[in-house]
């Protein structure tokens, strides 16, 4: 009867023993959880901030290209295309003018 | 020891003593405790704050500029500076051969890549302090070239480089920003508050290496961006602008030119051109001068196109009528002992043909009939002398003389555009009202500043400031100034399809030696509208 007690007493406090070792890891690895995924989002962030300036500078080029200068330059460099003369406008009657 | 056997005396006071050796430690380590723990509180907390919180500024990125139709005319973009640590190259008092062919290998190298001569380079590697600047925003190709060689001592940070992706276009009106991030010339000065943005703060964690790590009270995350500014500009008006001006003033061997373009009724300006112009990206050895935008901050004698002004007041006020007939002197008059001349020699012609062939002569007579005051009143009513408001640094008022210091000769002179300083926008403004059936609106440039989000923070709309002439007056010099393009010395100013009106001035420039007219120095204009029939 008494070694049963002590059985007993004995799985009691290994049992709790466990509880205590498992929730003190759990508390660690959450914890480390939560850095891991901090430093995920500055990781992210950065790589955001870095995406985010590339498509600044994507469109400073988009831009660059699309420069009436540039286009008007091709057009008469590369393509050959004239202004038009008096003569190749046809004025069209209408109102406002 | 057996159990119920006393201890020794000699025992008892060992232990005694351990005992109260142990109490008065542990005291000991209770005081140094509450020391640390309570007494310098303030100071560890600093001291934990100091190696476990990150604190930095995060520099803001200046908002966008942009055409009435939403085209980017100036982009922020973060780029790459280079710096060094010359102590990685070590100091020249501890040079040894090593060093030095680190640093000239490094000078040879970058010299090429960044037009910095080797000596320069190797002054750099050999200064003293610990940060020495390489080259700040430098492009994504060079910095791409610098980091490929990965040398230890050179390292790179973020900066942000203003774009102005069109080049010079509209460059006086935009301005520029300076390394430091603020506006130094146009529309980069004037609205630098709202581009510039307020700087952001960064608080986080940091670890035991240094690394950020994020924290629930971390209090910024992006970085803050100015507000974007909304111009009334049209890109492409602004090109043909300054296109054509800038073949003209090539054409002519012009020192200076400007081309506006105004909406007559809301008072927007389209286009606002001046040559010559500058490359706001790279401004090394430009002329300051250059930055400055002519149209608001230089003033010019207007000449021939003050006619409209004079000619608006003679009509609202009923001296003239459209055919009045006045006799021209055939080409000299003398007024108060000052001659008068006409380009051509003309008898009489009637009011209207006064304004189409532009003479001086008409003018002075009818201006005789007007008196001095109602002359100033109108030019002060159309807004010459004062600040027309436009929203442009450096804006000056024009020249336009109370009637008490004008001499015998004034009111003729000023009747025909001589003793009057006028800008280009006030001279554009005034003509735009006589196209608005004699309502002066206010210029503006501006249409909208709005946050990163797009909420409209300000908001500018058509501003009318006053109804200088009647609508029928209004009218009436419309009819004149068709004339002056259909039949007068407007006419090349006349486009197929379209009715124009307008008015030219070719006025003398003062030449400083001679402190007289230049005889062969001119300010040549002309200011018009169209459609003009609507």
């Amino acid at each position: 009867m008494a070694n049963r007690k002590k059985r007993t007493s004995r799985r009691v406090y290994f049992l709790y023993v466990t509880v205590i070792f498992c929730a003190f890891f759990f508390y660690v690895w959450q914890h480390i959880q939560v850095i891991k995924v901090g430093y995920r989002i500055n990781k992210l962030q950065a790589q955001l901030e870095e995406l985010k300036n590339k498509n600044r500078y994507l469109r400073v080029q988009a831009n660059q290209l699309k420069s009436l200068d540039r286009i008007e330059k091709i057009a008469i460099e590369e393509l050959k295309m004239v202004k038009p003369n008096r003569n190749d406008k046809v004025i069209m009657p209408g109102d406002n003018r | 020891m057996r159990r119920g056997q006393s201890i020794s005396l000699p025992h008892k006071k060992r232990i005694i003593v351990c005992t109260v050796g142990l109490l008065l430690m542990f005291a000991a380590l209770i005081v140094r405790l509450y020391y640390i723990q309570i007494v310098q509180y303030d100071k560890f907390a600093q001291l934990k704050a100091k190696q476990y919180v990150c604190t930095r500024d995060i520099e803001p990125k200046r908002g966008f500029i942009y055409d009435r139709n939403g085209k980017e005319l100036a982009i922020s973009v973060d780029v790459d500076s280079v710096y060094a640590d010359p102590y990685a190259f070590k100091c020249k008092n501890d040079k040894n051969k090593d060093d030095e062919k680190k640093q000239e290998d490094t000078a040879g190298k970058f010299s090429a890549i960044l037009g910095i001569s080797q000596a320069e380079l190797i002054a750099k590697f050999q200064s003293d302090s610990s940060f020495v600047w390489i080259a700040r925003r430098v492009n994504e190709e060079i910095a791409r070239q610098i980091k490929e060689f990965n040398i230890t001592g050179i390292g790179f940070i973020k900066e942000g480089k203003r774009f102005y992706p069109d080049g010079k276009l509209a460059n006086q009106v935009i301005g520029m920003a300076g390394l430091d991030n603020r506006g130094l010339s146009g529309i980069e000065f004037y609205c630098d508050k709202y581009i510039k943005g307020e700087k952001g703060l960064f608080v986080g964690g940091r670890d035991a290496l240094g690394r950020t790590i994020l924290k629930d009270n971390q209090v910024e995350v992006d970085t803050p961006e100015g507000n974007d500014v909304f111009l009334t500009i049209d890109k492409f008006i602004q090109y043909i602008a300054e296109r054509e001006l800038d073949k003209t003033c090539q054409k002519y061997k012009a020192r200076a030119g400007t081309i506006i373009v105004q909406d007559t009724v809301t008072g927007e300006l389209l286009a606002l051109a001046n040559w010559p112009t500058f490359d706001a990206t790279d401004i090394n050895g430009t002329d300051i001068a250059l930055l400055r935008c002519r149209a608001v901050t230089d003033i010019y004698e207007p000449g021939s196109t003050f006619k409209v002004i004079t000619a608006a007041a003679a009509l609202e006020e009923g001296i003239v009528r459209v055919n009045d007939k006045f006799f021209c002197e055939n080409g000299v008059y003398k007024l108060s002992g000052y001659p008068i001349r006409d380009h051509e020699k003309e008898g009489w012609l009637t009011f209207q043909e006064i304004i189409e062939k532009s003479s001086n002569i008409g003018v002075a007579k009818v201006s005789k009939n007007l008196g001095e005051d109602r002359l100033y009143a109108y030019a002060s009513n159309f807004g010459f002398g004062k600040l027309t408001g436009i929203q442009l640094p450096g804006e000056v008022r024009g020249i336009l003389r109370p009637t008490k210091d004008w001499s015998k000769t004034s009111l003729p002179r000023i009747a025909f555009g001589q003793e009057v300083g006028v800008t280009p926008v006030q001279l554009i403004t005034a003509i735009s009202a006589v196209a608005n059936k004699g309502v002066l609106m206010k210029p503006y440039l501006i249409k909208t500043i709005k946050d990163k989000k797009g909420a409209v923070i300000e908001e500018f709309k058509p501003e009318i400031r006053s109804r200088v002439i009647s609508e029928k007056t209004a009218a009436t010099l419309n009819e004149i100034l068709k004339g002056v393009v259909k039949n007068g010395t407007g006419q090349p100013a006349a486009i197929d399809g379209f009715t124009v009106a307008g008015k030219t001035g070719t006025a003398q420039k003062i030449d400083p030696a001679l402190r007289a007219y230049s005889p062969d120095q001119y300010v040549a204009s002309f200011v018009g509208y169209l459609p003009a029939d609507e």
